[in-house]
């Protein structure tokens, strides 16, 4: 039984090859796409990403509550470094204040400093242009595979409007119908999630060999875009299957 | 079996109304073989699709069995349709993505036959119609003559009690067409009620009972048998 269906859905995308090859590159680049997005979103929001060496921060929570037992903590043998998270109300009073205290506990170290976000501004900035171009671009790639989805939906159920009709004098049900179209759709979009996959990865891992530090791909990620993918193809495809099914057989198989 | 009265069915398009059915009335019992004639246009092809349960018509009662189905649901109608009814159209109707087997195994699907009991009844079929060396071909890999008995084993393979044929011949030379005629005429002698319309007297011939048509109503019934 299970060998038969996959015979004839084969079958079907043999017979209309060229339509099932334009159809499933245009899913493919939508489904890449929509993966990218997905890397792309999960990469802003991770935790610390920009710094080289992430894997070696860690976050001490401690006790320490007044600035100057901060700057101790550094001292003069401790770190060179110290991150302040300041309120910005009165920024030059607060600054002035903590350049008092590190000259008075560490005097042999000249105190400097600069903003952080300012800093990740610089070096990330033009990454950033490029991630937000990225960003509307995959938007636009995946509106266009979901009309292109559309497009197909109603060609080819407008192809089988006879084949239905017979079906349908056969005994077949609206659900029987609804059934057999939408998952010839699942078929197209199952194969285009298998070959859009490695290619999103392949784009994705290029993309991020480009940072000192990156986050992983895990296979979830697919299994969620894919999932994603079906709900989107099933949105689209199931209107035209219950038109088609609902008409009446006697003029589906009118139209020669 | 089927007994109509006062059945009419009226098409409507922006401007014009056609009166497709116009008040028509008449019985067919079990068993009988019954041939519908008359000019084109005058309503035959509506009137099977009717009786099929294809199509609801606007007004009048259709007792199929004993029961009133011209206000049948959708699914009501699917449901007796695929328990009692088989169909032989002029252009064979075949799907041409399926196999000769596949065809055939369709109505059977749809009534939820288990495989096994399937494959059988499928390959007993198409025995019987000598087509079981072509199971595996695609329709349009088969003659006419051939495509129309796929055809009628496909619309007796659920064993109906009717089936309904619309100029089952129309397409075919006259030797396939005798064949196909031959094929029914069996099926009619095993008990199956039969009512077939066609343009050809010589079709018409193997039948018990003629019904003539013109603008939707009858005009004679001749009876052969
Ligand atoms: N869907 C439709 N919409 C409008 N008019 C229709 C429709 N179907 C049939 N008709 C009209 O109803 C009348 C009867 O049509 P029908 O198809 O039943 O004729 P027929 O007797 O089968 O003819 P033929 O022998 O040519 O097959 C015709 O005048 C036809 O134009
Ligand atoms: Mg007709």
């Amino acid at each position: 039984m299970l060998k038969n269906y996959f015979k004839i859905a084969f079958r079907n995308l043999w017979r209309h090859r060229v339509f099932s090859f334009i159809n499933i590159l245009g899913l493919t680049v939508g489904m890449t796409a929509g993966f990218l997005i997905f890397l792309y979103v999960r990469f802003e929001l991770s935790y610390d990403s920009f710094h080289s060496n992430t894997d070696r921060i860690y976050r001490v929570v401690s006790d320490i509550k007044t600035p100057t037992e901060v700057i101790k903590a550094a001292g003069p043998n401790g770190c060179s470094l110290v991150s302040i998270k300041l309120s910005t109300q009165n920024l030059p009073k607060t600054i002035a204040s903590i350049e008092n205290k590190w000259n008075a506990l560490i005097p042999a170290r000249p105190f400097s400093y600069y903003f952080l976000d300012e800093f990740f501004d610089k070096q990330f900035r033009s990454e950033e242009r490029l991630g937000k171009l990225f960003l509307n671009f995959s938007v636009l790639a995946i509106i266009i595979s979901c009309l292109g989805l559309l497009g197909l939906a109603s060609y080819s159920t407008m192809q089988r409007t006879r084949e239905i009709g017979i079906r349908k004098v056969l005994g077949a049900s609206v659900p029987n119908i609804v059934n057999l179209l939408s998952r010839d759709f699942l078929k197209l979009v199952a194969i285009a999630i298998l070959i859009a996959s490695p290619i999103a990865w392949y784009a994705m891992h290029g993309w991020l060999l480009d940072f000192a530090y990156r986050i992983g791909i895990g296979w979830w990620i697919f299994v969620i875009a894919g999932i994603m993918a079906v709900l989107i193809a099933i949105a689209t495809v199931s209107y035209q299957a219950m038109k088609a099914a609902i008409a009446n057989p006697v003029k589906s198989l009118r139209v020669e | 079996m089927i007994r109509i009265n006062d059945l009419e069915k009226i098409y409507k398009t922006e401007e014009v109304e056609t009166i497709a059915l116009n008040k028509l009335s008449f019985q067919v019992n079990d068993g009988e073989f019954v041939a519908v004639m008359g000019p084109s246009g005058c309503g035959k092809s509506t009137l099977l699709n009717i009786l099929g349960l294809l199509d609801d018509p606007d007004s009048g009662s259709f007792l199929f069995n004993g029961i009133e189905v011209a206000h049948f649901n959708e699914r009501k109608r699917a449901d007796l349709r695929k328990r009692n009814i088989g169909f032989v159209f002029q252009s064979f109707n075949l799907i041409d993505e399926l196999t000769v087997f596949e065809n055939v195994e369709l109505p059977l699907i749809y009534l939820g036959v288990k495989s096994d009991e399937r494959k059988k009844r499928v390959e007993e079929m198409l025995d019987k119609m000598q087509i079981m060396h072509r199971r595996n071909h695609y329709p349009q890999q088969l003659s006419g003559g051939q495509q129309q008995r796929v055809a009628v084993a496909r619309a007796v393979v659920n064993k109906p009690k009717l089936i309904l044929a619309d100029e089952p011949t129309g397409n075919l030379d006259s030797s396939n067409g005798n064949e196909v005629m031959e094929l029914l005429t069996d099926l009619n002698e095993q008990g199956t009620t039969i009512i077939m319309v066609t343009h050809s007297e010589h079709d018409a011939r193997y039948s018990h009972r003629i019904i003539r048509m013109l603008d939707g109503q009858t005009v004679t019934e001749n009876i052969l048998a």
